[in-house]
């Protein structure tokens, strides 16, 4: 076995037996997902099943008593509300401050007159916001929705007595969407879909990003930090083993680790989100259940991502990992132990955190072309924008990036395997521990 | 030729703290040679300069004729060291530790199942060897560690206080290895110790190292019959003052 393999093998053992590493990497994001999984799908199952149960109590004043108004009450009976009467307005108020009722619901007099006369039929509502929570309020808003539902139909109604085509009279313009993007053309029903996912899609990467970079140099900081805290650095760096060698073993061993973790989040995340996916809005709930095809999504963003693009992408992505790897080695070299080894990754992280944030809110499409290659150059911030220049398909400012960030990747491990070649990681400490 | 050849080596530490003042001696192969010096005095730099772990601000050490200046990869293949404050990989067996130093220095699998076998011997742990080294005692652990530097016969061991920290009949087993290995296999053997009664009984020559300058250097005997003395830490006494 070659003294890289050997180190390799070594290090992979010391994390996945260390139990603080084996909690905080595996088991914890295991078990946080799952119970974020459980969590939200049921809590959102549950909440958008009541709302669509569409059921409660209204207390209804009808002033009208005539066809129309009959036929609203009737509607609301059909669709699960339980009817009382109720004798005043100040009676409806009451009971719903005291929660016997969901709702009220007043039929002001000439509502059947009016709609009979082509003129708005008028109605009051009452009803109560009991929590602040996202489901409780569509699920005090529900008799809203329901009235919206019977206003669409009533519409129907009146339209086709008049001999009206309905659909046309709704929508007198129908659209065929084309969306152009570069040298390619996609027809869409929605376009809002795509744009979407596009704009989803420029969350996500940096949120992963930031995610990885955390995790990873969290681990590669931690595999320093157990050498200087087991004190075994100062044998290792008496073992003929050149120090390059040494830095790239640690960075391998990081990203090994690391993959096996992105593996378990990647398949956890997964099925969390085609489980929310497949969960149908709200909105749609309380229309018609309609569930979002991932295939006909990952066909959507096929179209714009190209092979030669998420290539591009990874490569980037890889490099710039190697990047933060082999920084977060060099700060890692000058502490004492594995707590302030961790401690320092925050130096790392906050700049990674920042621009990652920034990349998500700014557009960067209309600004000058020289600001952009000035930002191409720039460690870090660059890796934020590559997903919108690859977008935008300025292949240019993505190689610009590419070869700036292996630059700086290369000169980190030069610097790091130079900084573990000299007595100074013994002799200098910028983050001391507390002695008491 | 000696193994290793120390010539006028001085170290200064930033902040002007001048740890060696050009102190020279040399260790032939199959000695023992003992550093000796009261805590500061400059044992554990001129080892660590030796093992290439420090620079040496002037000055040179030379182990097989290699510079550890020039040449430290090829110094490091020559030596073995054991650092005062050593520990090994907690969540490691401690046959797997072995295992991964042994790895270093030979690709023979054959010759790395001997260098584990004898370490397994030295350390005298037995079946304690496949148990993690989070559950070993400090004196297993030193015992472990002494038998990971010399399992390797490397041309020169450096030993930093090798019996700290071990009670005395293992002390006793472990300074006859020493000795069984510079022996019988040629292996030039620098340790520094502040146990006096260990360095009179096991070192062939002495350096007493005091301020960073060697004060008095020769065999235990020829220096206590040299200063009338009854042992070796009367005369560590009288040279260092206290």
């Amino acid at each position: 076995m070659s003294e890289f393999t050997v180190i390799l093998i070594k290090e992979l053992k010391s994390i996945i037996r260390d139990p603080k590493i084996l909690i905080a990497m595996i088991i914890v994001p295991i078990v946080i997902t799952s119970v974020m999984y459980l969590l939200i799908t049921q809590s959102m199952k549950q909440s958008i099943t009541e709302i669509t149960r569409e059921t409660g109590t209204i207390a209804v004043l009808d002033l009208d008593q005539s066809e129309w108004s009959f036929n609203l009450i009737n509607y609301l009976k059909e669709k699960g509300y339980t009817i009382i009467e109720t004798c005043c307005i100040e009676d409806i108020v009451e009971n719903i401050r005291s929660n016997r009722i969901d709702y009220g619901l007043v039929v002001l007099k000439d509502f059947s007159k009016n709609i009979s006369e082509n003129k708005q039929g008028l109605i009051e509502i009452y009803l109560s916001i009991r929590s602040s929570s996202m489901f409780s309020i569509y699920r005090d808003l529900r008799l809203f929705y329901s009235l919206n539902d019977y206003n669409r139909n009533l519409s129907k109604v009146i339209v086709e007595k008049y001999g009206l085509n309905s659909s046309y009279l709704f929508n007198p313009v129908l659209s065929y969407n084309n969306i152009i993007y570069k040298d390619i053309q996609i027809k869409l029903e929605n376009p809002v879909i795509l744009s979407t996912l596009i704009s989803s899609t420029s969350f996500i990467y940096p949120v992963l990003v930031l995610i990885l970079s955390s995790f990873l140099v969290q681990l590669s900081a931690t595999s320093i930090g157990v050498e200087k805290e087991e004190k075994m650095f100062e044998t290792l760096l008496s073992l003929p083993i050149s120090r390059f060698k040494l830095i790239i073993v640690k960075i391998t061993a990081s990203i090994l680790i690391s993959l096996i973790g992105l593996i378990i989040y990647a398949g956890l995340f997964t099925w969390l989100l085609s489980s929310l996916i497949n969960i149908p809005s709200v909105e749609q709930s309380v229309d018609t259940t309609v569930s979002i095809d991932l295939n006909e999504l990952t066909n959507l963003l096929s179209k714009i991502y190209g092979l030669h693009d998420i290539l591009l992408v990874i490569v980037c992505t890889g490099v710039f990992i190697i990047l933060i790897l082999s920084l977060s080695i060099i700060t890692a070299l000058f502490t004492e132990d594995v707590r302030s080894a961790q401690l320092t990754t925050q130096y790392l992280i906050i700049p990674v955190m920042f621009t990652m944030f920034i990349a998500i809110f700014t557009d960067i499409s209309s600004i000058p072309i020289i600001v952009k290659y000035v930002l191409s150059i720039i460690p870090i911030a660059n890796i934020s924008l590559i997903q919108q220049f690859i977008f935008s398909k300025d292949y240019v400012l993505v190689y610009i990036v590419l070869l700036s960030t292996t630059i700086y990747a290369l000169v980190s491990i030069y610097i790091a395997s130079k900084l573990v070649s000299t007595e100074r990681v013994l002799t200098f400490k910028i983050f001391r521990k507390k002695r008491r | 030729m000696p193994v290793l050849v120390v010539e006028n080596l001085r170290k200064v530490f930033s902040g002007g703290i001048v740890a060696l003042k050009n102190i020279s001696f040399t260790v032939d192969s199959g000695e023992i040679y003992g550093l000796v010096g009261p805590n500061g005095a400059g044992k554990t730099t001129t080892l660590r300069i030796i093992a290439t772990v420090l620079e040496p601000t002037s000055g040179n050490v030379y182990v097989n004729g290699y510079s550890v200046r020039d040449k430290p990869n090829a110094v490091r293949q020559l030596i073995s060291y054991l650092p005062e404050e050593a520990g090994a990989y907690k969540y490691l067996t401690g046959y797997e530790f072995l295992d991964f130093i042994a790895s270093f220095y030979t690709k023979n699998e054959s010759e790395k199942y001997r260098m584990i076998s004898e370490a397994i011997e030295i350390s005298g742990l037995g079946e304690r060897i496949g148990d993690k080294i989070k559950t070993y005692s400090k004196g297993m652990l030193r015992r472990l560690l002494v038998a990971k530097t010399l399992m390797v016969k490397p041309k020169l061991a450096l030993l930093d206080e090798p019996t700290s920290g071990i009670d005395v009949a293992n002390s006793v087993r472990i300074r006859d290895i020493i000795r069984k290995y510079a022996r019988e296999y040629g292996v030039a053997v620098l340790l520094s110790s502040h146990n006096m009664l260990e360095v009179e009984y096991l070192c062939d020559r002495v350096g007493i190292i005091h301020n960073g300058e060697i004060i008095a250097e020769g065999p235990p005997r020829e220096l206590i019959h040299k200063h009338s003395v009854r042992n070796l830490e009367e005369l560590f006494v009288k040279l260092t003052g206290g």
